[in-house]
């Protein structure tokens, strides 16, 4: 049992998707439940490469692929996943986009890679989306949060037409939305309401931690 | 101001640094033309789908992705212009483009200014736009700009483009290149280029405005950024064509992989602006970046750009097109590392032969700085001397003068050190040179200091030439109207 959880682990740790799938092929075969594996192998593995990136002891492109491998092992535990009625585990669902007018979704995408890595359940809506398409994604996925990226000046006043709109529907106190970009700042996130504000995308995973409440 | 008018200011001829072998340009260029025949781009944008299914491209089912055939790249490359000329209000400042010339441009674009006196970083105003414009206008070796180089927060969101444009015009005779925003203001920010120029021939004829087109990797065209292209080269008004990939992120991490990315998607912006109108002017560009995998922040002042700055050079020259890249610094304060960081992005590409270096993108955290800009005026001044050269004549070599002064004499006291000194030596005028007692005595300031007090002074001082007054009008009335239309 323990030698499988290690080769789950290890296949995290290498960010090879194949290893991660025939590990999670022999959890199967050894009749280990997959939340079991998920827990003592997958996010195991997540976490060891999740602390060595804080320590800058990895790159983020190692925990990209740590997250591709944890997703192929989940491909292959699915099925007993739903036979077992239950479901997968994550710390919490987030709906993500880059807002209307603006297609830099570079940090975007980095913030959903890390949220991944992170345990997070990430819904990426794209690029130049529209204040309402955010809302409706949050309400059909059960989201807690909203993260919305502008690297424009003319662009970030977006942001705000989000939480204009989750007010108007009578959902602001529904979801936390958090905001970032270049021009965007603290500052900026307090003038439009925001719930936060990510500098980076290793803050970004810190402030939805503490929004959701995630000790580690 | 920091040299004075010491050199030429239509630019210098470059000189030469070249990573890439001829063997190697081919295979960027066949491999390019392979991404484009198979892989293809997707583009967002209807009119120019239009235009290129009507050229011969494949357009698939959805109406988005366009491989495009080599025939056609290789005619498009034919068609763009191999030189020509980016006007200033004042002929003094025109730039020959593809002359083999050396030119800079401050990027600007940025979110933030260091405020020189409360020394905080805040957001831009108009009155910002304005100020550094009349700045910039005051820099002998930065020969042109993009407006605006701050982003206002206080002129209406929707027509920032046309104030930026007005302010530009107005506070410099250099060359202006414009960042747009949105569709509706590409006419409009044209408009004011045409009223300053006095008609739309005229401003064909001296493009006083160009646009930047940028397509958005990896391998996309979106709305806006195509209708830039297409409404500028319908008017036969010069583009430079920026592909922006960051490695690894939105191309291969790899220095010929993030070319080949960038030479295929600069390529297809080719090949739509000249489809459009056969002949437009183009620069052959990228504002690409690198990523330190270990924050996930995309950088711009690192050797790698560098390099993959000359082997850009090195790619338009291959096609016969003008160059230009972004150098940039991206530590957060004007210190040792940003100038290092400048100098390791921008100098291979400077010896590689670039037309048209650009600052700042996006440098010091999204950070303008007067103090920065004063700094590059010098480095660039001194890159400038290199580019310059040694010139070897009877004159210069001095021999009759050796042969006059002997073993043992001296030279201070000689007619030809007079004469040559000024011309061949480059004072950077903001760097300290003197005995630390003497510097001491001075007020012993670092070169953050001396710079800001300096462009303090600059700002006191510099007054730009002036527009006649009714065309200062028309273009403030033209501002009125757009902002009252938008």
């Amino acid at each position: 049992m323990e030698d499988i959880f290690r080769q789950l682990i290890e296949a995290v740790q290498a960010g090879d998707p194949d290893l991660a799938s025939s590990a999670a092929k022999k959890t199967l075969a050894a009749g280990v439940s997959p939340d079991e594996a998920i827990e003592q192998g997958l996010a195991k593995g997540v976490r060891i490469v999740g602390d060595k990136f804080e320590k800058g002891e990895a790159f983020i492109t190692d925990l990209a692929m740590a997250a591709e491998a944890m997703k192929s092992a989940l491909k292959i535990l699915q099925p007993e996943l739903e036979r077992q009625k239950s479901k997968s585990k994550t710390l919490g669902t987030i709906v993500l986009g880059t807002v209307e007018g603006d297609i830099h979704d570079i940090g975007k995408n980095l913030v959903g890679t890390m949220l991944t890595a992170s345990g997070f359940d990430v819904i990426d809506l794209g690029s130049d989306i529209a204040a309402n398409k955010f809302v409706d994604a949050a309400r059909k996925e059960g989201a807690q949060v909203i993260g919305a990226s502008a690297l424009l000046t003319t662009t970030r006043s977006k942001q705000k037409e989000i939480i204009d709109a989750l007010q108007r529907l009578g959902l602001r106190g529904e979801f936390r939305v958090i905001v970032g970009g270049a021009p965007v700042s603290q500052h900026w996130a307090g003038t439009i309401g925001a719930d936060g504000y990510g500098a980076s995308a290793v803050e970004a995973v810190r402030v939805v931690k503490a929004m959701l409440k995630v000790n580690e | 101001m920091v040299v004075g008018r010491g050199f030429d200011t239509s630019g210098l001829k470059g000189r030469f640094y070249e990573p890439l072998t001829k063997e190697e340009l081919y295979k960027v260029h066949v491999a390019s033309l392979k991404v484009l025949e198979n892989t293809g781009v997707k583009v967002y944008a209807p009119e120019a789908v239009d235009i290129l299914k009507k050229a011969g491209c494949d357009v698939d089912a959805k109406r988005d992705t366009v491989r495009i055939p080599q025939y056609l790249v290789k005619e498009s490359i034919m068609k763009s212009p191999n030189a020509f000329t980016l006007c200033g209000r004042s002929k003094e400042w025109d730039l020959p483009m593809g002359s083999g010339k050396f030119h800079a441009c401050w990027a600007g674009g940025v979110p933030y200014i260091h405020d020189l006196d409360s020394g905080e970083r805040r957001e831009g105003t108009k009155k910002d736009i304005v100020d550094t414009t009349r700045f910039i206008d005051a820099m002998d070796n930065i020969h042109f700009f993009m407006a605006p180089v701050v982003v206002p927060t206080d002129v209406p969101e929707k027509t920032i483009e046309v104030h930026a444009a007005e302010a530009a015009l107005s506070n410099t005779s250099k060359h202006v290149t414009t960042e747009i925003w949105s569709k509706e203001r590409i006419r409009d920010v044209i408009r004011i280029g045409e009223i300053v120029a006095g008609g739309e021939e005229e401003l064909r004829k001296r493009p006083l405005i160009s646009a930047l087109s940028q397509p958005v990797s990896p391998l996309q065209h979106n709305e806006l950024q195509t209708a830039i292209l297409l409404e500028f080269a319908r008017k036969g008004l010069p583009i430079t064509i920026r592909a922006h990939p960051i490695s690894g992120l939105s191309s291969p991490v790899t220095i010929a992989g993030e070319l080949l990315m960038v030479n295929a998607e600069n390529l297809s912006s080719l090949v739509i602006a000249q489809l459009t109108n056969p002949g437009t002017p183009v620069i052959y560009g990228m504002s690409a970046s690198v990523a330190d995998m270990r924050i996930a922040m995309n950088l711009s002042g690192t050797v790698e750009i560098g390099l993959l700055g000359a082997a850009l050079v090195q790619m338009a020259k291959y096609y016969g097109l003008p160059s230009s890249y972004s150098a940039g610094i991206d530590s957060p304060v004007p210190d040792a590392q940003a100038s290092t960081e400048l100098i390791v992005s921008a100098m291979p590409g400077v010896f590689a032969g670039i037309d048209d270096l650009w600052l700042c993108a996006n440098d010091l955290k999204y950070t303008f700085w007067y103090e920065q800009m004063l700094i590059d005026d010098n480095i660039m001044a001194i890159i400038q001397r290199l580019l310059k050269g040694v010139e070897v004549s009877d004159e210069t070599l001095g021999l009759g003068l050796i042969d006059e002064v002997g073993p043992g004499g001296g030279f201070l006291n000689k007619r030809h050190t007079m004469l040559y000194y000024p011309k061949e030596h480059v004072i950077p005028r903001l760097f300290a040179r003197a005995a630390w007692s003497d510097w001491e005595k001075a007020g012993g300031r670092d070169i953050l200091r001396r710079a800001n007090e300096k462009a303090r002074e600059i700002l006191k001082t510099h007054q730009p030439q002036a527009l006649e007054r009714d065309i200062q009008d028309q273009m403030t009335q033209a501002v009125k109207e757009v902002d009252k239309r938008a």
